[in-house]
């Protein structure tokens, strides 16, 4: 598809300009209605200007596109010839209904809030007409979708507020059903609005896709079985609201399953039709093409039982929506050559926005004026109100289909699609769809037989038709401004067909030969004319036939209606949420988790409570011995921990093993300094690299050493642990400081290592397998655990190796002369003081230290305050099991504690 | 700020400096209480501040950590900043900094605020250390902390129905942390201490049996507060019980952080691969769909207005452990984006749920009639958040509700897709009628006089912004540093190496 398209600011301008208008309606309705009023019928004008321009645009210059970085990356715009007539009339409507509402809502209290909520759909409105992917065409779509809601409920009257729950509840169904098709769609790597072959292989999540689709679209467009919000709401609403319901909003459905139809699920241009390509979106637009024809016949039918004017009017939007939808799936039926029947649907939209407004408007004017709704109690009316007459007829012809009247070319063009798909297909099920649609086109002309004829001819038959006088001027002006299209498009449809319709199909590659013969040879041709007074007479007679017999008065068992089952299924949903509420607040109220501890606690409350009645020096007696105990407690707690963690079975040993990892700790630092600072010397004095070079050299050692040095210092300390545990603790105390001075020839070793692995390093080599072999040679040099056992008067490894009897070996231990105690400070505050002190050089000292990926963090620091609390603090928390088990036990305290006393209280 | 200081550094800023606004809480009162107020504001702010600038950088795919103690040999406390944790910890920090500003308001006649607000300011050093963690031990310690730090704040009020809920709440999450426990004490017994790393720790080899277990051992620990539904009894109770500006914060991020630490356990201690093949995820899934509806269905029949709200917490938790269970890239995507943007949404509620009760006096549903009238500004806000939580277009609530079900579809799992929808659904059901009550029907009584406009300015403020950040998250989801981009930045790491 070779598409010429320019960017323009136009589509983003009509769609945000209303949207944001809304917000200031308020704010000008609070200084003056007039104010507020111009407002609003400026920018429905401004609209009406943009959409104009647009059309001319894309007519002279190909598709129009434009962006908007919003939600998920942007919203797209791309305006084809089909999107800017919906745009054009859309707006048209829209500015009518607004001038009619200034007269019509004179006595509303809530008026601004209908100019804004008005305004706010037809932002949304356009939205969804100017859309250039599906998302774009969801975000307005339910937008309109929500604020028509306050359209429908404007009057707040009992019957409003049930019409616009019903709306609201079957918006979101339908919203829901059209998100999951969308999301399939974009799951499958679809999204924008055009040809979308390559997803046509798969057959059935697609099927899924543009089922949901179109019934979430239908829900919109009053389609079959999810149609019966329709008929309540349209009604319900002010007859300027029910006019852009009907006239527009609805069409935003048909629109949304316009492009499912024909935008998206539609094969490459050039398939051949018959091909295994146009399959599936033949068989899609054949069920179109039946839903709509149901909607069709249900909507009549259920017309002609109407006596509510408005409600009759609404039955005949689902109707007249059948026929739209009819004349869209015909044209998909066909592929390719479906151009007519396409353009058939899209022209009767247009045609229905046209005549049902004015309908709306006209019965709403007498409403105004007579008060009165019922049919049967109005008549005589075109002599009080000629001129709102003369235009009711103009649009009862127009929706009749009588010759040079819009209605006329658009049924007239569904009917020869039908045709021309009975004629391909030649089977009985299009035949006889065929001649429903003659059928439903009668008794659409007889039901408007019924509304003219009981409404303004005859004799009046209520007190308010007599005393009724002409509609205000405003009104009868919107009404007459809508009336001139219909004429126009009447008698010349080739301003729309020729002009707007056929190079919108060569838009989308579709031959436009078909429409192009019907204008030239059919339009007004003596076999449609025919067919016309074939309808019109079979409706008089319809009508005829249904007054003399009263057939207009049968109604539908309660039980036969789809929306009592609808109505079921929502209360049945709702009895089995209460339901399963109250069985789940019972069941909580009675079992569960905390309740059972609870029942546990329970059993140990009574105790506590008689303790506590017992007198308070028994019970001062009784928590200074808790005191105790939980301070013993910690003792024991922190032995154990200790004694778990090093193997030392007493505070001596462990005091001990202290003091070795703090020395070893030092010494490593140590190490990794002296390394450091070798290195960079020998950098420097060999005068080779350059200054630039000798970082990363420096690096690489630093790196190398720290890693050596954890690792020696890692096998120390194993050496001294195993010593502790073998009960050696006592004689090695006094000489391992001495010992851990005298290991300052392996810095130098290390040094040399380190210096002749950096250039590797440096290099990128890994060398992590290379350290373990360098540090064995150094590790036996240095013979750790000998000169331990040398300096203690120990025996030697190899005797250790063999095996001797430690049980027998076990030291006397005079506890003032081994057990160093720490220094206490005089005050706790002072040792809080200190602690705090402590803690925070170990913070600066954290901070500080360089980060390195190697797993053993090396640092500069040698401070020995730093290292102690290091070790302090990983001692506390090194033992994490123990330290929940207590504090666990402490809450489970707490929980009883709380327990008994919300148990008294 | 100059740019080479590595972001982890300031995440434990951040930390410390909440750290020491709870422990400067109480001492500032001598100052008084508005003294007290400005400085513990401010360091609130400044928290904030600091968290907020870790976002371009974690945004941009940059990992640092930073161990800060050694706890024994083997096991670290360590710190790291990556995308998740960043959008989890934005998240957090953002939502205490409007519930921080609405307990000043709220708390306005409280007599002892100076525990809450140590308790607040600990809490949150806590939310951010979880949201920082960089291993499991790290993520345990934290994560216990809040729970435990949590509980002051939740009987803060004193009366018998608040002790009651908080003995229901620490015996669930007692019951929840030593589960956990159990679960880091496997894995380091597994694979020792390892930060986390995307693509797991763990692997096939370590045993089926012991994987199994940890991996029922994690689900059920964080699940007992990620609200999962046989381990939810605490959440409908603890709501209405805990003061208004903390419901908000309990909802929004502490039930959130379950779902979060669910998320680290199994990208980042498990990874895909192992849990695809252990195949435990269908469970999960199963599980996961069933809170959503049942959570739902009761909500929909619930009448006091702070338990609905507690039981649509329930199911929105578990539509992220849904897309988890997928090990889908795409739904991954949309559930740490619900996370954030589910805290806004619900916050937003809960803080006008308080307003409600506070100011008008309504605490029940069938209370609401014509409440729009009294409340303006608070009912325009809740409707908003309510829309948004349905997934109402363009609000935040559509954007993690449209990723979601994309990846879904996309992990080929149609069945998820209508439970989410199906959740959306009964969200409508169980919010809007609300919204409809306080507009559209007439209210009971003459109402008199605007209580709204006696509330003190900064729950105003607060109920207000609460409702913008949900429209700006909606509308501008695409911008840079927004979750949508972290998400995206997060779940790149997740599934790019595997």
């Amino acid at each position: 598809m070779t598409v010429h398209s320019t960017q323009s600011a136009v589509p983003v301008l009509l769609v945000l300009g209303p949207l944001l208008a809304a917000a200031a309606v308020p704010w000008l309705g609070g200084r003056s209605t007039r104010l507020a009023d111009a407002w609003t019928a400026l920018i429905a004008g401004l609209a009406l200007c943009g959409a104009a321009a647009l059309l001319r645009k894309v007519l002279l210059q190909g598709w129009a596109t434009a962006e908007l970085p919003l939600l998920l990356g942007r919203l797209d715009f791309a305006v084809d010839a089909f999107g800017a007539v919906f745009a054009l009339f859309g707006a048209f409507v829209w500015v009518c209904a607004t001038i009619y509402s200034f007269g019509y809502l004179e006595r509303r209290v809530s008026r601004h809030r209908y100019h804004a909520a008005s305004l706010v759909a037809l932002g949304a409105y356009l939205g969804v007409v100017l859309a250039g992917s599906l998302l774009t065409l969801f975000v307005f779509f339910e937008l309109l979708g929500l604020v028509a809601f306050l359209l429908v409920i404007h009057t707040g009257k009992p019957a409003a507020r049930a019409a616009a729950i019903q709306y609201l509840w079957m918006t979101v169904l339908g919203g829901v059903a059209l998100l999951a098709g969308i999301l399939m769609v974009y799951a499958a790597g679809g999204g924008a609005l055009g040809p979308w072959a390559d997803a046509l292989d798969r057959q059935a999540p697609l099927a899924a896709a543009a089922l949901l689709m179109v019934l979430g679209f239908g829900v919109k467009a009053g389609m079959l079985p999810v149609h019966i919000w329709l008929p309540n709401a349209h009604p319900a609403a002010p007859s300027p609201a029910s006019a852009l319901l009907s006239g527009v909003i609805i069409k935003a459905g048909a629109y949304g399953i316009f492009r499912t139809v024909f935008s998206l699920f539609r094969p490459e241009s050039g398939a051949e039709l018959g091909g295994a390509a146009w399959q599936f979106p033949s068989q899609l637009g054949l069920l179109v093409l039946w839903l709509g024809l149901a909607t069709m016949a249900f909507g009549v039918v259920l017309a002609l039982g109407q006596r509510n004017a408005k409600r009759m009017l609404a039955y005949h939007s689902i109707s007249q929506m059948g026929f739209i939808l009819a004349g869209m799936g015909t044209g998909t039926f066909l592929g390719s050559e479906g151009g007519m029947g396409t353009v058939g649907g899209l022209l009767h939209a247009v045609n229905h926005a046209l005549f049902k407004a004015t309908l709306f408007l006209g019965v709403g004017a007498v409403a105004l004026r007579t008060g009165q709704l019922d049919m049967y109690a109005l008549g005589g009316l075109w002599r009080r109100m000629p001129v709102t007459f003369a235009l009711m007829l103009v649009a009862a012809a127009g929706i009749t289909g009588v010759p040079l009247f819009n209605g006329f070319v658009s049924k007239c063009m569904i009917h020869h699609a039908l045709e021309a798909a009975y004629a391909r297909e030649q089977s009985v099920s299009l035949w006889f769809a065929q001649w429903l649609y003659v059928l439903v086109c009668a008794g659409t002309a007889a039901s408007f037989v019924k509304l003219i004829g009981l409404m303004f001819l005859g004799k009046g038959r209520a007190a308010g038709a007599s005393r009724a006088g002409e509609a205000p001027a405003g009104m009868l002006a919107a009404m007459g401004l809508l009336c001139v299209p219909i004429v126009v498009l009447g008698l010349w449809p080739g301003l729309l067909l020729d002009r707007v319709m056929a190079p919108g199909l060569m838009a989308w590659a579709m031959p436009t030969a078909g429409l192009l013969r019907f204008l030239d040879h059919y339009f007004l041709s003596a076999g449609d004319l025919g067919m016309a007074v074939v309808m019109l007479a079979l409706g008089a007679a319809i009508f005829a036939v249904g007054m003399r017999f009263r057939l207009f008065h049968l109604r539908a068992p309660r039980w036969l209606r789809l929306e009592r089952g609808y109505a079921q299924a929502a209360q049945a949903l709702l009895q089995a949420a209460r339901a399963t509420s109250a069985t789940q607040q019972r069941l909580a109220a009675r079992k569960g988790l905390a309740h059972a501890l609870l029942v546990a606690v329970a059993a140990v409350a009574p105790a506590q409570q008689r303790l506590m009645e017992t007198g308070s020096r028994r019970l001062e007696d009784w928590r200074r011995r808790l005191l105790v105990g939980l301070r013993s407690l910690g003792r024991q707690r922190r032995r154990l921990a200790d004694t778990l963690f090093t193997g030392a079975p007493g505070t001596g040993e462990q005091q001990f093993v202290e003091d070795a990892w703090l020395a070893l700790e030092a010494e490593r630092h140590a190490t990794v300094r002296t390394v450091v600072s070798a290195a960079l010397q020998r950098v420097r004095e060999s005068g080779r690299l350059k200054p630039r070079e000798r970082e990363p050299v420096a690096e690489a050692v630093r790196a190398i050493a720290g890693h050596l040095a954890g690792m020696l210092f890692n096998a120390r300390m194993s050496v001294v642990e195993e010593l502790t545990r073998a009960g050696h603790a006592e004689v090695l105390a006094p000489v391992l400081h001495g010992v851990i001075g005298n290991l300052r020839a392996t810095r130098a070793e290390v040094a040399e290592a380190a210096m002749g692995l950096a250039h590797r390093r440096w290099t990128g080599e890994d060398i992590a397998p290379l350290l373990v072999d360098v540090l064995r040679p150094i590790l036996e040099k240095e013979r750790f655990e000998s000169r331990l056992r040398a300096a203690a008067g120990l025996p030697g490894a190899a005797e250790v190796a063999g095996g001797r009897p430690a049980a027998g070996r076990k030291p006397a231990r005079g506890p003032a002369a081994f057990a160093a105690p720490s220094e206490r400070p005089a005050h706790v505050l002072a040792g809080f003081g200190r602690w705090l002190v402590d803690a925070l050089r170990l913070g600066v000292a954290v901070l500080r230290q360089p980060m390195s990926t190697w797993p053993y963090t090396e640092s500069l620091d040698t401070d020995r305050t730093v290292i102690a609390t290091r070790r302090w603090i990983e001692r506390y928390v090194r033992d994490p099991g123990l330290n929940v088990l207590v504090t666990y036990l402490f809450l489970v305290l707490v929980v009883a504690l709380l327990a008994s006393r919300s148990g008294s209280t | 700020m100059p740019t080479d200081i590595p972001l982890s550094a300031l995440a434990l800023a951040a930390i410390l400096l909440q750290v020491l606004g709870g422990l400067l809480a109480v001492p500032l009162g001598r100052l008084g209480h508005a003294a007290r107020l400005r400085i513990l504001g401010a360091l609130c702010a400044l928290t904030t501040l600091l968290v907020v600038t870790t976002l371009p950088g974690a945004a941009a795919g940059e990992v640092h950590s930073l161990r800060f103690l050694q706890l024994t040999q083997q096991a670290w406390l360590e710190l790291r900043v990556d995308a998740m944790g960043a959008l989890f910890a934005v998240t957090a920090s953002v939502l205490c900094l409007l519930s921080f500003l609405y307990s000043v308001g709220h708390l306005r006649r409280d007599p002892r605020p100076g525990r809450y607000y140590a308790f607040f300011m600990l809490c949150q050093g806590a939310l951010l250390a979880v949201a920082f963690a960089g291993n499991l031990v790290t993520l345990f310690v934290f994560y216990e902390l809040l729970s435990i730090l949590a509980y002051p704040l939740v009987v803060h009020e004193q009366t018998a129905r608040a002790v009651r809920a908080g003995v229901k709440y620490i015996v669930y999450i007692l019951l929840g942390g030593s589960l956990l426990l159990a679960g880091v004490l496997l894995t380091f017994f597994l694979a020792g201490d390892q930060p986390f790393r995307p693509g797991g720790i763990l692997e096939a080899g370590m045993g089926r049996h012991m994987l199994l277990a940890a991996f029922a051992c994690f689900v059920g620990g964080f699940g007992v507060k990620a609200a999962l539904v046989p381990l939810h009894g605490w959440v409908p109770d603890v709501h209405p019980a805990a003061p208004a500006p903390f419901s908000a914060l309990l909802s929004g991020v502490l039930v959130a952080a379950g779902a979060f630490g669910i998320l680290r356990a199994v990208f980042e201690v498990f990874g895909i691969a192992l849990l695809a093949d252990l195949g435990v995820m269908p469970w999960l899934s199963g599980l996961a769909a069933f809170s959503v509806l049942f959570a739902a269905i009761v909500a929909v029949g619930e009448d006091d207005l702070k338990r609905r709200l507690a039981w649509s917490t329930i199911s929105q938790m578990a539509y992220v452990l849904l897309a988890v269970s997928l090990l889908a890239a795409e739904a991954t995507v949309g559930a740490l984006v619900h996370i954030s943007h589910h805290a806004f949404l619900k916050g937003g509620l809960f803080f006008c749920a308080g307003m409600l009760a506070s100011e008008a006096g309504i605490r029940k549903v069938g209370e609401l009639d014509g409440a729009a009238r009294r409340m303006p500004l608070t009912m325009a806000a809740f409707a908003v958040a309510a829309f948004g939580m349905v997934g109402v277009p363009p609000l935040s609530g559509f954007i993690s509700k449209w990723l979601l079900g994309a990846g879904m579809l996309e992990a080929g799992q149609p069945l998820a897709l209508v439970v989410l929808l199906g959740g959306a659904l009964l969200a409508a059901l169980y919010l809007w009628p609300l919204v409809y009550a306080a507009y559209f029907r007439p209210a009971a009584g003459t109402p008199d006089s605007s209580p709204e406009r006696q509330a003190p300015l900064s729950m105003r403020v607060v109920v207000v912004a609460a409702a913008a950040i949900s429209v700006l998250l909606g509308l501008l989801a695409w911008l840079p540093g927004l979750p949508v981009a972290l998400a995206r930045a997060a779940v790149a790491a997740f599934f790019g190496g595997g």
